[in-house]
């Protein structure tokens, strides 16, 4: 039988709240910014659905200690966020990385959107073919 | 209740969490030590500076998310939409007793700076022995 009281099973349920973001955009690809201060890698998770990007973690227990007071200026939560794509981005190749509490996204765009260079030729003889 | 932390940034929202921000601290205490845990997303590691003294913990850094996060080919990008901050960050705390500084211990991890604050010996109670006079 499943045991639905496992303590190691339950977890605090968090306040879920929007984390800050910023978009940026470069030739080659988007770029999202997500601020989730207290998630560990492990604990970050995204998703593509078509153009929908979904972004969430979960805030680390704090060890518990035997303090006998406290005061709180923010709580541990559970961010969550989603994105809408622009159209023309390859959504099976996008990436993320974690660094200091800030998540970073690369949404690569589709090669027919990215800026092409285009060859200039130049004339070898054009001055002399005017007489 | 403790009035620590009043002089810092306040927690947006009335009611209702929202996402922690730089600056933001929580203080834990007993009676040997202090825990502050500050929020420092996107806060370059290596411009974290913290000054103590007594009673006062002074906290500084460089809030530079896009940097942290993009590093090297920030320059290519262009903004579309943000609401991060960026700048320079400064906050004094003022503790409930004396730090023993050379005990001070501090670490950055996932956008959080975790500070263990020992007391100042000479702030902890001390067992005064009573001499008996001898009969």
């Amino acid at each position: 039988m499943e045991d639905i009281m496992n303590s190691e099973q339950t977890t605090v349920e968090l306040p879920v709240v929007t984390p800050r973001a910023e978009v940026l955009e470069a030739p080659t690809h988007f770029a999202i910014v997500v601020e989730m201060p207290g998630v560990p890698a492990s604990s970050l998770n995204l998703s593509v659905t078509g153009r929908d990007l979904l972004v969430e973690g979960r805030s680390a227990e704090e060890p518990s200690g035997s303090w006998t007071a406290e005061e709180r200026e923010f709580l541990a939560v559970n961010y969550r966020r989603s994105f809408k794509l622009p159209e023309g981005i390859q959504g099976e190749k996008v990436e993320a990385e974690l660094r200091s509490g800030v998540v970073s996204i690369r949404i690569p765009k589709q090669e027919a959107q990215q800026p092409r260079r285009i060859p200039v030729r130049v004339g070898a003889s054009s001055s002399s073919e005017v007489h | 209740m403790l009035r620590l932390l009043t002089e810092g940034p306040v927690a947006g929202g009335k009611g209702h969490a929202s996402a922690p921000a730089v600056g933001q601290a929580n203080l834990k205490l007993d009676q040997n030590q202090a825990r502050l845990v500050i929020a420092l997303p996107g806060v370059k590691a290596d411009s974290i500076e913290i000054e103590v003294q007594d009673r006062k913990l002074l906290v500084r850094g460089k809030v530079a998310p896009r940097e942290v996060a993009l590093g090297a080919l920030n320059s290519e990008h262009r903004v579309l939409s943000s609401e991060l901050a960026e700048g320079e960050f400064v906050r004094i705390f003022t503790l409930p007793f004396g730090v023993n500084r050379d005990r001070v211990e501090a670490h950055f991890e996932d956008g959080l700076l975790r500070i263990e604050l020992p007391k100042a010996e000479t702030e902890k109670p001390r067992k005064i022995e009573i001499k008996v006079a001898q009969p």
